[in-house]
């Protein structure tokens, strides 16, 4: 296309200019399009959605069946149901959704095969469905775990009546009802509750040498590596007992190096994995004593004197190993910089 | 993340580093540039920070359950990246799709691309200065998303097409309010044109920038409205049609040079407008065919374990987007692999910046479109 | 010091070449019975206008004050020339003199063929000097009279510092309210609402981010240049304060009314390419560095056009002065400089342009690109200093606003109101500022609308625009007034200037108009979610 010449493209410039400036003028005096959520909207936002908005979920358990086929359909493993059985019979102890990990597809809905009649609801409803309840901003994350049963209680499966008798479906609460509380009940209840399950996790973990080196668990531990240790020694079994985060500490560049090293003997000195700390220690040193032959308890006894004598009772190793400095780089990276 | 190395040869070169975070490029990418101060001399990519290992998630979860993972492939255009996954497990298995469930992914995908498009132009004319055109445009999309959460329950990431059909049907009152929102949407095209598109600075910004030859487009394998703002006639619904498309009548626009270059950057720019006037088109028609159509919009497979591999390719807003599945009997697909548009698109940016300024690379990269989603799944 | 005497030679009855001329004089201002000795600083002027005549262009005039007694008790003579048929300009570059009671004064022009014209004013007529404080060096003047304790420089000091507080006083809230007016007309613009929870409405907001920004931790990258660092914003924002000093904001709302005015302003405004420099330097940053050289580049370049736009006026009045410049502008929208020939109006666009340039408003902001550069040259600052930045260009729209309505859309005129009825009461001053704060808010909203609505300019574009079109188009501008004042007689003159304001004034508008209203007639509201609706301020 002809490009416009020198007077042409002024005049261009001032038609398309004054065009661009009547068209916002006209804009300012129109009324805005926001909304001001939340204090000045006509009404509560939740109740100007539709009625199929994917909010929060929720679960009726009057009418739940405990199929267990909302957990296995769910694409991202959010729902936990446990069933156990007691003295009544099949009962369910545990519903959990963790809605922060939630990605609202809806396949759980869709897979629930008991359908009820919500409560001001034209068309009929699922056992677990969504809710137009969204507002769930929180500091802690174990406030977006809804439990649906609390702890420590027990909900029994819903019977569906024989297709017989099924005239209709049973009734349920109006949506969001459930939610609306779980939500609330989470928010008081589930920090203190996650805080405790942490601090027993981390005290199962606890790996300092008493733990460690307890004689049951030392001599379970030799008889499982015992089984996997089998003639030829792969380096990935003593990979596997490193820390796999190649931070070079043990001196080698990465953890595959420094387990190739043990496994072929190059490098006796089996204490060096500052993140492993003693466990790490403990399970190469095991590995290294039943390739040699010895038997799990012999092993078991060598690897603990090992291990005591490399590491102080908390775990932490004696002589201290610092990170090296990283590399320089050889070739002019991504240098300059902002 | 990669190392790249630059030998500092010339003096006089300032190495400069753009992104991750930045607020122009489409997401997380990020570009070492090589300058002299305005002019550049290359601007590399570096890609990856937006991977999500969805095509390894599809190796994990049931074909049924990948479909919301397949929205946050684009999760700009989320219809037709579902789409394409519905069509690649359908064609594996054989499997069924009602007439009205192909009508409804029809106009799902059409307002979707409206939607993206919007987000294209809006945020393009936003990375050269004039803000207000976006807030306006993202206000028209705002209607389409409240359209959409209507049919579906949600506004970004749909999940809403499915192996076999459609999620959920129509909802009563919806078609009326689709054809007022176009309606109201169809002068906007206009006035928005007035606005920014033909602006004379916009179009010296834009035009004769970053022209891409027929021939460029082709051997980079750009596809979309990139492609055709080079001159290419090819679209995916029209040359390799599925779906319902073979009913429908649409045009496809491609670039004319109007105010430079035939594939200049201003081409793909108006390229991508006249798709708005025809995805409207084809919203209008779809809806008026989808009244005839028999109630069904759901065919649930009953055992999904097929096994073969398929391919299928769609129109997504950024171009074509293939998927191809290998199926080897189980619940899981085997192997699951897409191949976007905006991959494809960097490679190209790195040819062209050559010669360019700084602030035309911003231009650059709008006028591809690229969404980092899409580059990096 | 200066002196105005301010006064009227009105014809008295149909004249026959030379005629009486009768003096008027504003009788409100106590006149100054001062027989003492006083004195004219060196380097300041006494200024006398006339009005009245005929005078006749190119004699010998001068001006004689018996009333006052000058240097060796002689009458005070004052060399003038006529600038019109009906004007005469005296000044005088230092005297001391007394007052003598009397109140006449008298005009003689000696004409070229030898004869010599002297035309009296009546004596009967009250005749007062006024010396109100409308400078710092008048303001000290009257304090050492008051104060004769004080030494004379103390007393100077301190009036200067007492009329900088003044002024710099408000230029931070001027800035917040300007900067809460943009980001509302930005939002209205936008189909959004804008700040409107802290204060009344929104506008206390750039209270509470102003006081946000000063908490703020302050932060110097650790190899940046930290004196030039620091220094930076100071800079750019002296550049700017110091242009208030000469913006008539009324009559006599002036800190003063320098004789290069206009010089002044133009010479003054590149004081902040300096601090933009620096703060890019200083950074350590190459994206702040890249936005300093753009910024130093547009603003240097677009100083040219700036100037010469500016250069048509001075040579259409005569004068430096920008108090001179609005009093030769009228009230009306056809005397104002803006229609005063279509050269003029041409400069008034590529001077608003240049001016956009220099504040670096969109279509330049390139400096400060956020989508390219983040913040350009201020992308290292944060808290208070990062706020003197947008500071000084929030106020550097009201300056541009200033200047241009004190030099293109006549200032503080009034309509029906002349300069001799606000002399007599401070109610009409009062009256002349706000219609110069109302021109000043429309250029303001022109500016933020503009910014708005256009996408930017890349930087060899805005060179091209400034070197190709700017220049030489201003530089035809300022040859064009120049032949149009000489060449064109004044009744064409009159009607010329009536007929641009009627073709560009009137018919521009209401083109614009209707474009605006079609534009609002194309758009359909659309209400998709009756329940939540629309907004709501």
């Amino acid at each position: 296309m002809k490009r416009p010449g020198y007077f042409g493209s002024v005049v261009e410039a001032v038609r398309t200019t004054a065009e661009g400036l009547s068209i916002t003028l006209a804009q300012y005096f129109r009324r805005p399009t926001t909304v001001q959520y939340p204090d000045r909207t006509a009404v509560p936002v939740r109740e100007s959605l539709p009625s199929r908005y994917r909010g929060f979920l929720e679960v009726d358990l009057a009418t739940c069946t405990a199929c267990k086929a909302c957990e296995r359909d769910c694409p991202i493993d959010v729902i936990r149901i446990d069933v156990e059985k007691r003295d009544e019979g099949r009962v369910m102890s545990r519903f959990d959704i963790d809605l922060g990990k939630c990605m609202y597809c809806g396949i759980c809905v869709e897979s629930c095969p008991v359908e009820v009649r919500a409560e001001g609801e034209a068309e009929p409803q699922k056992v677990i469905r969504f809710t137009r309840e969204f507002e769930g901003a929180t500091t802690a994350f174990p406030t977006l775990t809804f439990r649906f049963i609390k702890p420590g209680e027990a909900a029994p499966p819903y019977k569906p009546p024989k297709k017989a008798e099924a005239a209709e479906l049973p009734p349920s609460p109006a949506r969001g009802e459930i939610a609306r509380r779980v939500r609330a009940e989470a928010r008081v209840e589930n920090p203190p509750a996650f805080a405790a399950a942490l601090a027993q996790t981390l005290a199962d973990r606890d790996e300092s040498l008493p733990r460690l080196l307890a004689p049951e668990v030392l001599a379970a531990r030799a008889r499982e590596l015992a089984a996997k240790v089998d003639g030829d020694f792969p380096s990935a079994l003593v990979a596997e007992a490193l820390a796999r985060t190649d931070c070079e500490a043990c001196g080698w560049p990465s953890c595959g190096d420094y387990a190739r090293a043990i496994a072929s003997g190059a490098d006796a000195q089996t204490w060096k994995c500052l993140p492993g700390a003693a466990k790490a220690t403990r399970d190469v040193a095991l590995l290294v004593q039943l390739r040699r032959g010895a038997s799990p308890e012999r092993a078991a006894a060598a690897a603990a004197d090992l291990v005591r004598m490399h590491h102080r009772a908390d775990g932490s190793p004696k002589t201290a190993l610092a990170l090296p400095a990283p590399i320089a780089s050889t070739s002019s990276s991504t240098g300059g910089g902002q | 993340m990669s190392e790249i190395v630059i030998d500092r040869g010339d003096g006089d070169e300032v190495v400069l580093n753009m992104g991750p975070q930045h607020p122009s490029t489409h997401g997380v990418i990020r570009f070492v540039i090589r300058t002299d101060g305005e002019i550049m001399k290359e601007a590399i990519p570096d890609v990856g920070y937006l991977h999500r290992a969805i095509e390894h998630i599809a190796e994990k979860c049931t074909y049924e359950g990948f479909m919301p993972y397949t929205d946050r492939v684009d999760y700009v255009c989320a219809m037709t990246a579902n789409h394409a996954w519905a069509l690649a497990v359908e064609k594996l298995g054989a499997l069924p799709v009602p007439e009205r469930a192909e009508y409804l992914r029809v106009i799902t995908d059409e307002l979707n691309r409206i939607s993206s498009h919007a987000i294209a132009l809006g945020a393009m004319a936003m990375d050269l200065g004039a803000t207000t055109p976006f807030m306006l445009i993202l206000r028209e999309r705002e209607f389409v998303n409240e359209l959409i959460e209507e049919l579906c329950g949600a506004r970004l990431t749909y999940n809403y097409h499915r192996v076999g059909g459609v999620g959920w049907d129509l909802p009563a009152g919806w078609r009326d309010k689709v054809l007022r929102w176009c309606d109201h949407f169809v002068p906007v095209i206009d006035e928005y044109q007035r606005l920014i598109a033909e602006n004379a600075l916009f179009v010296r910004r834009l035009a004769n920038m970053a022209v891409i030859t027929a021939e460029e487009a082709v051997g980079y394998g750009l596809v979309g409205p990139n492609l055709r703002a080079s001159g290419v006639d090819f679209d995916v619904r029209r040359d390799l049609p599925y779906s319902v498309y073979p009913k429908l009548k649409f045009e496809v626009p491609v670039g004319r040079g109007a105010m430079g270059t035939v594939g200049d950057a201003w081409d793909r720019y108006a390229v991508r407008i006249d798709e708005w006037r025809q995805s409207v088109a084809l919203v209008r028609q779809a809806l008026d065919l989808v009244a005839g159509t028999p109630p069904e919009f759901l065919s649930t497979p009953k055992k999904l374990k097929p096994t073969g591999e398929a391919f299928a390719r769609v129109e997504a807003a950024r171009g074509q987007m293939s998927c191809y599945v290998v199926g080897d009997g189980g619940a899981n697909a085997y192997r699951a692999r897409f191949r976007t548009g905006s991959f494809n698109a960097m490679q190209i940016i790195r040819a062209k910046s050559r010669g360019l300024m700084v602030a035309d690379l911003v231009a650059l990269i709008a006028s591809l479109d690229v969404v980092a989603p899409e580059i990096d799944r | 010091m200066r002196m105005r005497a301010a006064f009227a030679l009105v014809l008295a009855a149909a004249a026959c070449g030379g005629g009486d001329v009768a003096v008027q004089l504003p009788a409100t201002r106590a006149p100054i019975r001062d027989a003492r000795p006083t004195r004219l600083h060196a380097g300041e002027t006494l200024t006398v206008e006339g009005r009245g005549g005929p005078f006749t262009a190119g004699a010998t005039t001068q001006v004689i004050l018996p009333g006052l007694r000058g240097f060796k008790g002689g009458p005070m003579i004052l060399p003038a020339r006529a600038v019109g048929p009906d004007r005469v300009l005296a000044t005088y570059d230092s005297a001391v003199f007394r007052y003598t009671g009397s109140s006449v004064v008298e005009v003689e022009q000696r004409l070229p063929d030898g004869t010599t014209k002297r035309l009296s004013s009546d004596p009967r007529a009250p005749f007062a000097f006024e010396l109100a404080p409308r400078d710092v060096a008048t303001a000290a003047l009257l304090a050492e009279r008051a104060l004769p304790s004080l030494p004379g420089w103390l007393v100077g000091a301190l009036t200067l510092l007492l009329v900088a507080a003044i002024v710099s006083l408000p230029i931070p809230v001027l800035a917040g309210l300007i900067v809460t007016w943009e980001r509302k007309i930005s939002a209205a613009m936008q189909s959004r609402i804008g700040p409107n929870r802290v204060g009344p409405r929104g506008w206390l907001q750039w209270l509470a981010d102003g006081v946000k920004l000063l908490l703020k931790e302050d932060v110097i990258p650790t190899a940046a240049d930290a004196r030039l660092f620091r220094a930076a914003p100071y800079l750019a924002f002296l550049g700017l304060f110091l242009t208030f000093i000469v913006l008539p904001f009324s009559r006599t709302l002036i800190v003063a009314d320098l004789d290069v005015g206009v010089l002044f302003l133009v010479s003054v405004t590149s004081l902040v390419v300096v601090g933009i420099l620096v703060g890019g330097w200083a950074s350590n940053s190459k994206w702040s560095l890249l936005g300093g050289m753009r910024s130093a580049a547009q603003i240097i370049s677009y100083e040219l056009p700036a100037s010469m736009a500016l250069l048509t006026l001075v040579v259409t009045t005569g004068s430096l002065r920008t108090q001179a410049i609005v009093a030769a502008q009228g009230a009306a929208p056809w005397d104002w400089f803006l229609f005063r020939t279509p050269f003029t109006l041409v400069a008034f666009v590529i001077w608003f342009i240049a001016a956009l340039a220099e504040g670096n408003r969109t279509p330049f902001d390139l400096p400060e690109a956020e989508s390219e550069l983040v913040a350009g040259f201020f992308t290292e600052y944060s808290g208070f200093r990062f706020s003197l930045y947008p500071l000084v260009e929030w106020v550097n729209l009201a300056v541009i606003g200033a200047v241009g309505t004190a030099l293109f859309l006549g200032g503080w005129r009034v309509p029906f109101v002349t300069p001799e009825m606000m002399a007599t009461s401070w109610l009409w001053d009062l009256l002349g500022f706000f219609v110069f704060a109302l021109k000043d808010v429309a250029i303001i909203f022109l500016v933020i609308w503009i910014r708005w609505t256009l996408p930017r300019f890349r930087v060899d574009q805005m060179m091209s625009l400034c070197w190709r079109y700017a220049v030489p188009w201003s530089m035809a501008c300022v040859l064009g007034t120049l032949a149009w004042v000489w060449l064109v007689p004044s009744g064409v003159d009159q009607a010329a200037r009536i007929a641009l304001f009627a073709l560009v004034g009137v018919g521009g508008g209401a083109w614009f108009a209707l474009r605006v209203r079609a534009n609002a007639r194309a758009y359909s509201d659309l209400v998709l979610n009756e329940k939540l609706g629309g907004g709501r301020p």
